[in-house]
């Protein structure tokens, strides 16, 4: 599995890939328009990732705004829904309006900071991306 | 349901959704209960809140609800896509209303700030045996179960994971004791600098004393030691090394903590502030209109178009409005009765100041009607009540509900719930006889449960009657006289008045204690909870032919018209709905008993006199009864007239509740609040029952 990870915090970048890595290559960013590239770039090079996290706040460009980017991109190119690259928002921000605003953009997840690696899981195996499922 | 463990947004916005629908259905359910039958748009409707809920639980990651829910939209959606006949319906709504149960047992957890831990399965597999039961009899397509398994949800809220999660990932944990070089003095300042050293080298640590920023912590630092509480990955050597650069160092000891739970329990509210960081505490969320039961509401963000004409407003934000209406009361008070304006002839300014008062008084009404909710949502949750009471005491009773439409303030509907239910509680099983026995008296076999509210003036009148046997006196009188409550001149009590004895704490005329009224404590707190809304409780009954239990409440309790005497220097403020009259007395109506108790003599009665100044120990020059008013006030029949040095004015005052380290200093009796007078000067408003029962 490949994961990209858009976090511009030091501590959570390193939280997050250290956990995601038991589960795949793991890709790290420190702001939007990187992830930008970096999905671009996957998708040229016909690598693309099974999983982005992005977090909202982030330098240049947004969380939400990359996710938008994402799914035009993919709607302009004609990806079908279940082939869609999923998507999971990690943030801090924990307003009703953000994650209803991520929703409706097309996000899979959408997880609170501190995160709860053990729901993160659970969803990662409903989400289908774990090859072997966690016990 | 304020707990300020909850601070995400998202988890409040499922409680309060999912508490809603949970309530729609429980509506329905009851009424379905009445008819024995689902019409297709009600099996639909619940089709619908079941799906929903199961949709928002699964977002959520609280698979257990998500699988109750699933298995009750199921049952539903069998029952709405093959329509079988004879179904025990009683059966189903047991079994949804089983499920409800559990579905409310989670949500207070989640409330409480818990886990959603409850196990399901048991309610799942008795839905999926009755319906497969229902199946069998029909013989159904498998299509069905397909269909209704297809969902799954493809969005997920992953939520913050608890504090304790985070505390697991430290691996070791110390306890350190340092003791300093004796008479290196300022010891504190040396512990502060073992602090400031260890911070941004160990992840996380905690102190005794606690507070080591004055000297009144060397003490303890002396005989004690200086003591750390240490959570780290670092090892047991590192930590030592780190430690043995204090200064001044005499000893140091240090040993691993295996139990962390009582170890770092003194410092459990420090360890919350990450967690609460948020900060706003759970404002309960009211909604601002009678469209409650629109049935488009549930729908999550579904369809914004019908949203528009409601919003859920904190209460926390409409008091703060109240608030501050009511400090623009007084502010306009305080312009248009401005000292320095007396004796001018402004017309113009008083034309503005006018239109100034009028808009005031509307931006008032308009605040209060907003805080005004209809009493039907309590009403209707006591159907619930009387149904699971019925079914326990195998009885019959139906309950009819009469002007449910009726408004009341937020904060009053709050205070009112717990003792409707007391009294319906105890309205069915100590009013209502069995059914046999009924019938034997000549009644008809279901007793009745009238639940009606009205306005009266200023007040709420919320009445609960029965039909049932009514209060017996002789039991009331033997009870009360058991355990000390009567009064010593009991022979001359009314029928009212004894019957208000059952209102007395540890009053309990229920032989056996039943599971849902004989405490003793149920009366009791009724009638405490109501007196603390500034409302009132009175009982009446007919032997045989049933009881009646009325409330009267307040409408509002933040601002009352009020009519504002001088005694001395002192201001006082009567609520006019008390007053009566006030005038100069007569010498010649003046009565003083031998006691030296003074009387009034008003058109052939006598009226008790008080002396507020005598009362409240108030300075002033007049003393003398004819020199100064008489203002007569009334509460529920009893009169009392007070005598004040004269009458200032009236006005709207907003009630404040008087400071509490006042309240916790000392009781004073007959006040209710204070409020400010538009000069700035502070007015204390007289609370009439109690003075007059004083």
């Amino acid at each position: 599995m490949n994961i990209l990870i858009a976090e511009d915090d030091m501590p959570s970048r390193k939280f997050l890939s250290k956990f995601l890595s038991q589960y795949g290559d793991v890709d790290m960013v420190v702001d939007g328009l990187e992830a930008l590239d970096a999905y671009l770039i996957s998708i040229k090079e016909n690598n693309s990732y099974d999983l982005i996290c992005l977090d909202i706040m982030m330098p240049k460009v947004d969380g939400v705004r990359v996710l938008k980017a994402i799914r035009d991109y993919e709607a302009k190119r004609g990806v079908p829904q279940d082939k869609r690259v999923k998507v999971i928002m990690t943030t801090a921000l924990e307003g009703t309006d953000f994650v209803k605003n991520s929703f409706e953009l097309g996000c899979e997840a959408y997880a609170a900071k501190p995160i709860d690696t053990q729901k993160l899981l659970e969803v990662l195996e409903k989400l289908g991306l774990l090859e072997f499922p966690s016990q | 349901m304020t707990n300020e463990r909850i601070n995400e947004p998202m988890l409040e916005l499922f409680i309060f959704e999912t508490t809603q629908l949970v309530e729609q259905l429980e509506q329905i359910l009851i009424t379905t209960e009445k008819n024995a039958s689902f019409t297709t748009e009600q099996i639909n409707e619940i089709f619908r809140i079941m799906h929903t809920i199961k949709g928002s639980s699964a977002m959520m990651l609280f698979n257990n609800i998500a699988a109750l829910a699933h298995a009750l939209e199921d049952l539903f959606f069998f029952l709405r896509e093959e329509k079988p006949q004879g179904v025990n319906f009683s059966e189903i709504i047991d079994l949804v209303f089983n499920g409800l149960d559990f579905i409310n047992v989670e949500l207070l957890k989640l409330t409480n700030g818990d886990e959603v831990d409850g196990e399901a399965s048991r309610l799942i597999e008795q839905l999926h045996g009755y319906l497969l039961s229902l199946k069998g009899d029909q013989l159904v397509q498998e299509n069905l179960q397909s269909e209704s398994d297809s969902f799954i949800p493809q969005q997920f809220y992953i939520s913050k994971s608890k504090q304790s999660g985070i505390e697991g990932q430290f691996e070791n944990a110390f306890q350190a004791t340092i003791y300093f070089e004796e008479n290196c003095g300022m010891e504190n300042l040396r512990a502060f600098g073992v602090v400031n050293e260890l911070e941004g080298q160990l992840e996380e640590f905690y102190h005794l004393p606690q507070n080591i920023e004055d000297d009144e912590s060397i003490p303890e630092i002396l005989t004690e030691g200086f003591r750390l509480f240490i959570k780290t990955n670092h090892s047991d050597e590192e930590v030592r090394d780190l430690l043995q650069q204090t200064m001044f160092l005499k000893e140091l000891t240090l040993k691993g903590i295996d139990d962390l739970e009582t170890a770092f329990c003194p410092f459990r509210n420090e360890l919350t502030p990450t967690e609460l960081r948020g900060g706003n505490s759970l404002n309960s969320l009211m909604t601002l209109d009678q469209a409650e039961r629109d049935p488009t509401k549930g729908k999550p963000a579904a369809s914004a178009q019908n949203h528009q004409s409601i919003i859920n407003v904190s209460v926390a934000k409409l008091d703060k409005l109240m608030d501050l209406v009511g400090e623009m009361v007084i502010a306009e008070a305080m312009v248009t009765q401005n000292p320095d304006l007396k004796g001018l002839d402004l017309q113009n300014f008083q034309k503005a100041a006018r239109q100034l008062n009028k808009i005031t008084t509307e931006l008032q009404d308009i605040v209060m009607s907003v805080r005004m909710v209809p009493l039907a949502g309590t009403f209707q949750k006591m159907n619930r009540t009387v149904r699971d009471m019925c079914k326990k005491l195998n009885k019959e009773v139906s309950l009819k509900l009469i002007g449910e439409e009726t408004e009341v303030d937020k904060n009053i509907i709050e205070h009112i719930a717990d003792p409707l239910m007391h009294l319906i509680r105890n309205s069915i099983d100590h009013g209502i006889e069995e059914p046999h026995i009924r019938e034997a008296k000549g009644k008809s076999r279901s007793g009745t449960i009238v639940l009606e509210a009205k306005n009266a003036g200023s007040d709420v009148l919320v009445s609960i009657r029965d039909d049932g046997q009514g209060f017996n006196k002789e039991k009331i009188l033997a009870k009360a006289f058991k355990h000390n409550l009567l009064p010593p001149n009991f022979e001359e009590l009314s029928n009212k008045e004894i019957y208000q004895l059952i209102f007395l704490p540890g009053f309990s005329t229920n032989e056996s204690v039943t599971e849902f009224s004989g405490r003793g404590v149920g009366m009791d707190v009724v009638s405490s909870n109501i007196s603390a809304v500034g409302g009132s409780v009175t009982a009446d009954s007919i032997p045989e032919e049933g009881a009646t239990i009325t409330l009267k409440i307040p409408l509002t309790l933040a601002i009352i018209d009020g009519m504002t005497v001088k005694v001395g220097n002192a201001r006082y403020t009567i609520p006019t709905i008390s007053v009566k009259e006030s005038f100069k007395p007569k010498l010649s109506d003046i009565i003083v008993d031998p006691d030296q108790r003074e009387m009034l003599m008003v058109r052939g009665h006598c009226y008790p006199v008080l002396r507020l100044h005598q009362f409240y120990r108030v300075k002033t020059e007049i003393i003398e009864l004819i020199k100064g008013m008489i203002v007569m006030v009334e509460q529920e029949g009893k009169t009392l007239c007070l005598f004040v040095d004269e009458l200032v004015g009236q006005q709207q005052v907003v009630v404040k509740a008087l400071p509490t380290y006042i309240k916790t200093l000392k009781e004073i009796p007959g006040l209710a609040g204070c409020t400010l007078l538009g000069d700035g000067s502070i007015s204390l408003i007289l609370d009439i029952p109690g003075l007059i029962s004083y």
